[in-house]
């Protein structure tokens, strides 16, 4: 069985540092050192905070808590 | 089981011996404050358990760069924790719709392929009784009305009675030349997807009345282009009681009269079809 990497609503913050980003003041999803600058998904969506749903190997791809994310993630676990 | 420069990554941060850290299976990230653990500990020997609050500022950085660097090497995907079951749930279908996903991945736009996976996943989740409404907002959500559409076009079986064979169909007159095949596929894939020329699927929002004219219109549309039927599906039960109502006053309108009906209490299939005098000579339609 693979290892897996989880983590709750209180951790969002430091997973998102870990990898350079961070929540906005709106809300959204964002590069630590460029605030203004929102992190999007493959697909060009906008990920606000509670969307969050982790990050995956690829040139570091964020996920949002929808399937179609959440498919690619599953794809990565496995491969 | 991750590597062992991994493994001894974690060793460091965590305190724990690698002979226990070996037979991990998940690590979740916490903070204590939310939760009832504490400390660093290994639950059932396979869970190690980090309260990130608890970690001092070296080994918090240690843990970032960590995850940053080899984390998604050792398990492919960090996962928020409420996300996880759908991610176990999509592990576990992967493999039932691996083939049709090989199949057509070939043949649709490459931007497509996402969708794909998702409607196959979705007809999946359907097949075996769970409620899907919830996955296709998902799916209109990123794709828009075209992704609404490919999930219904899926869901009712087109990808197998209609998408196959016209590829199959183009690749034949087009004489081997799979390249031409695809371009022609793709190009009618696009409209069908776009636009559900033949097809109609009930939705439960929309009222009857503004259903009636869509489908009227749409028939007429089809009529002048010379195509004599329409496909019209419903899905759950308020859909089956709708179109059960409205079929009479569409085929009033149009003149159009019902083929084939396949019917159960949660799902309707309905074809029209116009009778021939009604159509311009020398047209045809799929």
């Amino acid at each position: 069985m693979s290892l897996k990497i989880t983590f709750d609503d209180s951790a969002r913050a430091f997973v998102l540092d870990a990898f350079g980003k961070k929540i906005s003041n709106d809300g959204f999803v964002v590069e630590k050192n460029h605030a203004n600058q929102k992190v999007v998904t493959p697909r060009g969506e906008e990920i606000k905070a509670d969307e969050f749903a982790g990050i995956r190997k690829g040139s570091i791809v964020l996920l949002k808590s929808n399937i179609v994310s959440l498919i690619e993630a599953a794809e990565a676990i496995k491969s | 089981m991750p590597k062992k420069g991994f493994l001894d990554a974690l060793k460091k941060i965590t305190g724990i011996d690698l002979p226990k850290l070996k037979n991990i299976v998940q690590i979740k990230l916490v903070n204590s404050s939310n939760n009832s653990f504490s400390l660093i500990h290994i639950d059932n020997s396979k869970n190690l358990i980090i309260p990130l609050d608890k970690l001092n500022g070296d080994r918090g950085r240690e843990l970032k760069q960590l995850l940053r660097n080899d984390a998604l090497d050792a398990a492919g995907a960090i996962i928020a924790e409420n996300s996880m079951p759908t991610v176990q749930t999509v592990l576990d279908t992967l493999p039932s719709i691996d083939n049709e996903v090989a199949k057509f991945s070939a043949i649709i736009p490459s931007a497509d392929i996402p969708l794909l996976k998702s409607c196959l996943y979705l007809r999946s989740r359907y097949l075996s009784g769970a409620p899907v409404e919830d996955l296709k907002r998902q799916i209109v959500s990123v794709y828009g009305q075209r992704g609404g559409n490919f999930a219904n076009l899926v869901s009712a079986g087109y990808l197998e009675t209609w998408f196959s064979p016209l590829y199959d169909g183009l690749t034949a007159s087009s004489q081997g030349d799979a390249e031409e095949a695809k371009v022609k596929f793709r190009g009618l894939y696009k409209t069908i997807v776009n636009e559900l020329p033949w097809t109609e699927f009930i939705c439960v929002y929309t009222s009857a009345a503004k259903t009636i004219d869509h489908i009227v219109a749409k028939l007429n549309r089809n009529a002048e282009n010379g195509v004599r039927y329409m496909n019209i599906h419903g899905i759950g039960a308020k859909n089956v009681k709708k179109l059960e109502k409205i079929l009479p006053e569409i085929e009033t309108q149009t003149g159009a009269v019902r083929v084939r009906i396949d019917q159960d209490t949660t799902r309707i299939f309905v074809r029209l079809e116009l009778p021939v005098k009604q159509l311009d000579s020398g047209k045809s339609g799929f």
